[in-house]
């Protein structure tokens, strides 16, 4: 019997440890599919809009209209990464940089609305949604903000997109910093693109053919995107509660740090914020403490993104490479700015508190909330911008 | 009831007294505090699972909201037709 018993405890170990090897094993293939899907995107739209790119896009060229793109695709899809990672397809594939910085700044306000859902379940106990609500709604307003100060400076003085083409020369085009001799992902995923293009829809016109690559694309960024979330989420979950572990009691720098790793690891912003509302509505963390881990998610989710560039080949490598860095600065500056004037600091936690003191007395606010926030605003923002020609 | 002291080194050691003990307290509770948020991140995973039940979220928010819809709309119904019958009345 005791022989028995440590053989399964021998057994036991190998068993996981050589599970785990399988599922990180998957995880590669599968970020490897999102490099390809990516590239997919660009190659489709090179051949089905040719030098016409900009001019597809021209229904998006008001910056309004393109956050709003950003913001109602990321509130249906739920998932920022999934929005950014097809947002740099696009531009590899001609979509101006101008248009797509506002698109990246709709998809950070879009993809709050995972957290605010899961803040919904703890409706039936008053309190602990109180705290549930707001912890989810800070993330929301602090994104908010963030649009109403760095999108009139953007339209204004193109700073983000100066800032961005600086940082990609650099790293890219820079003798010194230069990625080109040791990027060893591009030679990786060019053969399957080019064996699509070539030999799966080379049969097809041109411009049929595009299409078909972005729909594939698309649809398996969508699909690799929640399976990589579903398999990091197992695999993570120790190296994220050691991370959480560390940050207790350390201040809001090493909050802010916690919630960036753990968004690295998992690749997903919403699981990250989501995850801290529950912890939150139970009252063992305030809205004080949850905050910076909130912001932390901020930066972690430009990871994917910047990854999706690596894969970009051709002329628009550099803007593919340019818009995944000016999500990461565009997120950085927020925080920096927002969390660091203490001003500006304050208005989310106020605004995230008085919301759901509000919703706890009348539940219908979180209804209105929702729908205004993420689409009835949105609408009439398109509509307001067209009919004065913002 | 704090008494009356009038010996003013006397006060000030006291005060001290009680900030140390205040100071004491303090540290006590951030244990306690940062006890109990171990614990919940301990418990990592019963929180990472209610992330997946999105669907269930909206759906019993969805159930409390409309019965306050209604308990506000027959609330409302019902203060007009009190207002009614009470103008009837006059």
């Amino acid at each position: 019997m005791v022989t028995t018993v440590t053989e399964q405890e021998k057994e036991l170990p190998s068993s996981t440890s050589s599970s785990n090897v399988l599922q990180w094993f998957y995880v590669a293939m599968l970020v490897y599919l999102l490099l390809v899907a990516v590239s997919l995107i660009g190659g489709g739209f090179k051949i089905a809009a040719g030098d016409q790119a900009k001019e597809l896009f021209a229904f998006a060229s008001n910056p309004i209209t393109a956050l709003v793109v950003g913001v109602v695709a990321t509130a249906l899809i739920q998932s920022s990464s999934t929005v950014t990672a097809i947002i740099v397809g696009l531009v590899a594939g001609g979509l101006p940089v101008s248009i797509a910085i506002p698109m990246v700044m709709g998809a950070n306000i879009g993809t709050t609305i995972t957290n605010t859902i899961v803040s919904l379940g703890h409706v039936k106990k008053e309190d602990e949604f109180r705290r549930a609500f707001a912890a989810a709604t800070i993330h929301d307003f602090f994104n908010v903000i963030s649009v109403i100060i760095f999108l009139p400076l953007e339209i204004a003085f193109g700073f983000l997109e100066k800032i961005g083409a600086f940082l990609a020369e650099f790293m890219v085009g820079g003798d010194a910093m230069s990625t080109k001799g040791f990027n060893f992902i591009k030679p990786l995923v060019k053969p399957p693109v080019t064996f699509l293009q070539d030999n799966v829809f080379g049969l097809l016109p041109d411009t049929v053919s595009g299409i078909m690559m972005i729909v594939l694309g698309i649809t398996m960024i969508l699909l690799v995107i929640t399976m990589i979330g579903k398999l990091l989420k197992v695999l993570m979950v120790g190296r994220a509660r050691k991370i959480m572990h560390t940050a207790v009691g350390r201040g809001p720098i090493s909050g802010m740090a916690s919630g960036t790793l753990i968004t690295t690891l998992v690749q997903s912003s919403s699981t990250t914020t989501s995850l801290i509302v529950p912890l939150a509505g139970t009252g063992v963390f305030t809205l004080r403490q949850v905050y910076p881990f909130t912001l932390g998610a901020n930066i972690g989710t430009c990871i994917t993104a910047l990854l999706a560039a690596t894969a970009i080949t051709g002329p628009n490598a550099i803007f593919a490479l340019q818009i995944a860095l000016i999500h990461f600065m565009y997120n950085l500056i927020g925080v920096i700015v927002i969390y660091g004037i203490p001003f500006l600091r304050e208005i989310p936690i106020l605004a995230a508190e008085k919301l759901a003191d509000a919703t706890v007395k009348n539940k219908l606010y979180a209804v209105a909330y929702v729908g205004s926030v993420f689409f009835v605003a949105p609408g009439i923002l398109i509509g307001l911008s067209q009919h004065f020609g913002w | 009831m704090i008494s009356t002291i009038s010996n003013k080194d006397e006060l000030s050691n006291r005060i001290s007294d009680l900030e140390d003990s205040l100071k004491q307290l303090k540290t006590q509770l951030h244990h306690l505090e940062e006890g109990e948020q171990h614990e919940a991140i301990d418990n990592l995973e019963i929180y990472l699972e209610q992330i997946d039940h999105k669907y269930d979220n909206l759906r019993s928010f969805w159930g409390v909201a409309v019965n306050e819809f209604r308990e506000l709309f027959g609330k409302s119904k019902n203060d007009g037709t009190s207002e009614q019958g009470g103008k009837d009345e006059n």
